[in-house]
């Protein structure tokens, strides 16, 4: 079976997205007395989307696939290896962040992009874990301090930061 | 207006706002100078910094960085020649060789006084022409707003990339991603998916941030090599800028500096349409009228003068458009606009008139940042020399961790940095599949304007026939359809006839709504370029309708 060009994908999720927006136009609530619906807008412009989304998709069942285009999942995840390590340690920040708070949760990050995608030499490690502690740190006194910001402290070590 | 501008220059004179303005513009002129950190990434994360500082202050900072980050692509384009920002891709061609021919002092000095006079340039035209255009803005009603944001969203589309549709997705998905939570008119939730959070809706800074710098970053760190290297070697020195021979030599070509110039500010001027197009637009009319065209990409004076003025240029013309009406000029004002709603300063035709201290106080900052700019390139230049030397992935973890903290500072919500995330996946997946981010961030601040415009027009009459019967509305919607066929246009330019009818059919299409309009000079100007127009075909016609040469390429 050919493969599927990955603007046709493209083209068929926008298509489900949009649909699926479309149906929950249905559960919007109309106040009384409005001049214009609140599901007008979104209609208007959901069915833009739907008409621009099928030339889109006309378009990438007529053209070629790109040159180098496939290659499976793994060429992709060996291509895309530094984004992926970068959003994955920022997902786990993001969910530790109600326990670390941001400057453990942050230096953390900063030290394990670094260990990610960087030298891995003990002496690249050391460098990482200072660069990781003085730049977090300055921007945690800095939003704290000058700018006045509360910035998270996390449930483990909200009583010692 | 000379009572408001003294007061605005006592505002912009003090002596924090000076060292305010003085640290956004180099941080403007390091980030600039960096390839891969654009001007938008830049002034986004300036942006935290100014919550807790008065307007001026935050606008006088964020103006600073927008100045410096113009001018600061000339640095690695013209020692690397490699563009620090794509408005200065132009200023490489000529550039990048003059500096490799052993005069990398004069080519600098060139593009800086260029960029300074520019810039300079479009400061007085943004004062003159910002309270005019509001008047003017005063007559759209909400029919002409709505149909300014359609033509504004067309522009950025149609110059966005090579694909059209791609374009207008991006936009029609931004304006729809910006309906998510409560309508504006009627205060319903809408999108909510059962999610307490997103009652609240996307805020602007998370979005803006997520898009352009959080995506842009990854795509930088992609390329496992050039994550891990440093971006020029320890062998790289400063260099001696030749000022008092760049001034002689912009002056002996004041021709090129002055329509650059001008062709700049009107670019800047075009919703959506900004420096990355103004550049290469000035540098290839500066080719067309010079006596010597084939020197151009050999390393010419010229050739730099026309690229640096016209980027410049560009940031206050757009600036024109971002304060008189309330639309952004390019993505840079976009993110200005999100600076002045989150202090609470709504721009519209009314904000000259109302705010008037602020507002020339915004232009009395354009001006001084210029300035400003002049005397820290040599300072510039020696921390962008050092920061090149900082390996690109630990840049960009520093980053990431600043990106988080500067979002949550907006609203105290852990919301902002989940929104920032998967905005920043977002934008990564748009550009791994070549679709621009300019059009969605102009459909998210757009978008709800357009509703409330659109909803006003409504609750006055439901008769559509206003969008084509109110002058304003037609002259934009004309526009607008212009500007879809204009890929089209550019692609057959010199090989199907049909492009020959283009620019006539544009102006006989424009002529009906200035004949609409009220006074004596619009409907003037109508009848102009009506004759204009018939003289075009009637000459186009003349010659047998065939079409001119491509131009030769640059070498």
């Amino acid at each position: 079976m050919k493969r599927l060009h990955s603007d046709t994908l493209i083209a068929i999720a926008l298509l489900l997205i949009g649909g699926v927006m479309f149906w929950d136009t249905f559960g919007f609530r109309t106040p009384p007395f409005a001049t214009v619906s609140p599901r007008a807008w979104p209609r208007f412009l959901l069915v833009l989307l739907f008409g621009l989304c099928a030339v889109y998709l006309v378009q990438s069942l007529r053209a070629a696939p790109a040159p180098g285009a496939g290659g499976g999942v793994r060429a992709w995840l060996s291509a895309n290896r530094n984004a992926l390590w970068c959003y994955a340690l920022f997902l786990a920040f993001l969910l530790t962040l109600p326990y670390l708070g941001i400057l453990v949760g942050g230096t953390a990050f900063v030290y394990a992009v670094q260990a990610a995608i960087g030298k891995r030499d003990l002496r690249s490690h050391v460098k990482h874990m200072v660069i990781a502690v003085l730049s977090v740190g300055l921007m945690w006194a800095l939003f704290n301090f000058a700018l006045d910001v509360m910035l998270p402290t996390g449930s483990l070590f909200g009583d010692v930061i | 207006m000379l009572q408001h501008l003294g007061t605005a220059f006592g505002d912009v004179f003090s002596v924090v706002n000076l060292a305010l303005m003085a640290l956004g513009t180099a941080a403007g002129l390091i980030a600039g100078a960096i390839p891969g950190f654009t001007i938008t990434m830049a002034i986004v994360l300036t942006l935290p910094f100014t919550f807790g500082m008065t307007p001026i202050h935050g606008l006088s900072t964020m103006l600073g960085v927008f100045v410096g980050g113009m001018s600061g692509g000339l640095m690695s384009g013209i020692l690397m020649g490699i563009p620090g920002t794509p408005s200065s891709v132009a200023t490489t061609f000529d550039g990048f060789p003059m500096a490799r021919a052993g005069r990398p002092g004069l080519a600098l000095g060139i593009g800086v006084w260029s960029s300074f006079f520019g810039g300079l340039f479009s400061a007085v035209v943004l004062a003159l022409l910002a309270p005019a255009v509001a008047h003017l803005g005063l007559e759209f009603g909400p029919w002409g707003f709505f149909s300014l944001i359609v033509f504004a969203l067309t522009i950025a589309a149609s110059l966005s990339g090579d694909n059209l549709a791609k374009g207008l997705i991006a936009g029609v998905g931004g304006m729809l991603l910006a309906t998510v939570g409560e309508d504006p008119i009627n205060g319903v939730a809408r999108f909510t998916f059962g999610i307490d959070a997103f009652e609240q809706g996307f805020a602007f800074l998370p979005v803006l941030v997520g898009l352009f710098a959080f995506s842009q970053i990854m795509s930088d760190l992609r390329d496992p090599e050039a994550a891990t290297k440093v971006m020029l070697d320890s062998s790289a020195k400063a260099v001696k800028v030749e000022h008092l021979a760049a001034i002689k030599a912009i002056f002996q070509r004041w021709a090129v500096l002055l329509r650059s110039s001008m062709i700049g500010t009107f670019i800047g001027v075009l919703p959506a349409a900004g420096g990355s197009i103004s550049n290469i637009l000035a540098w290839d009319q500066a080719k067309k009228a010079s006596r010597y065209p084939e020197k151009f990409g050999t390393g010419i004076p010229d050739g730099i003068i026309a690229s640096e003025s016209a980027n410049n240029a560009t940031a206050g013309g757009a600036l024109v458009t971002m304060m008189a009406l309330g639309i952004p000029g390019d993505a840079v004002t976009a993110v200005m606009l999100g600076a002045l709603l989150i202090h609470n300063i709504a721009p519209s035709p009314t904000f000259i008139s109302t705010q008037p201290v602020l507002a020339y106080g915004i232009i009395v900052a354009f001006f001084l940042a210029h300035f400003v700019m002049v005397a820290e390139q040599a300072l510039a230049l020696r921390l962008f020399l050092l920061v090149t030397r900082v390996r690109l992935y630990i840049l960009g973890a520093v980053i990431l961790a600043y990106s988080a903290i500067g979002v949550f500072a907006l609203n105290n919500s852990v919301f902002d940095i989940w929104t920032l995330f998967l905005f920043g996946l977002l934008g990564y997946g748009m550009s791994r599949f070549k679709f621009p981010l300019t059009p969605m961030i102009l459909g998210v601040v757009l978008g709800p304007i357009a509703e409330v415009n659109l909803g006003r027009a409504l609750a006055t009459s439901d008769n559509l026939g206003l969008f084509v019967s109110r002058p304003w509305s037609l002259f934009f919607i004309v526009l607008a359809v212009f500007s879809l066929v204009y890929p089209w246009y550019q692609r057959g330019q010199y090989t199907r006839r049909w492009t020959l009818l283009y620019l006539p059919l544009l102006l006989i299409g424009v002529a009906p709504a200035l004949f609409m309009m009220s006074g004596t000079v619009r409907p003037v100007v109508g009848g102009a370029l009506l004759l204009f127009a018939c003289t075009l075909l009637w000459r186009r016609a003349r010659s047998g309708w065939k079409l001119e040469g491509a131009p030769t390429g640059q070498s």
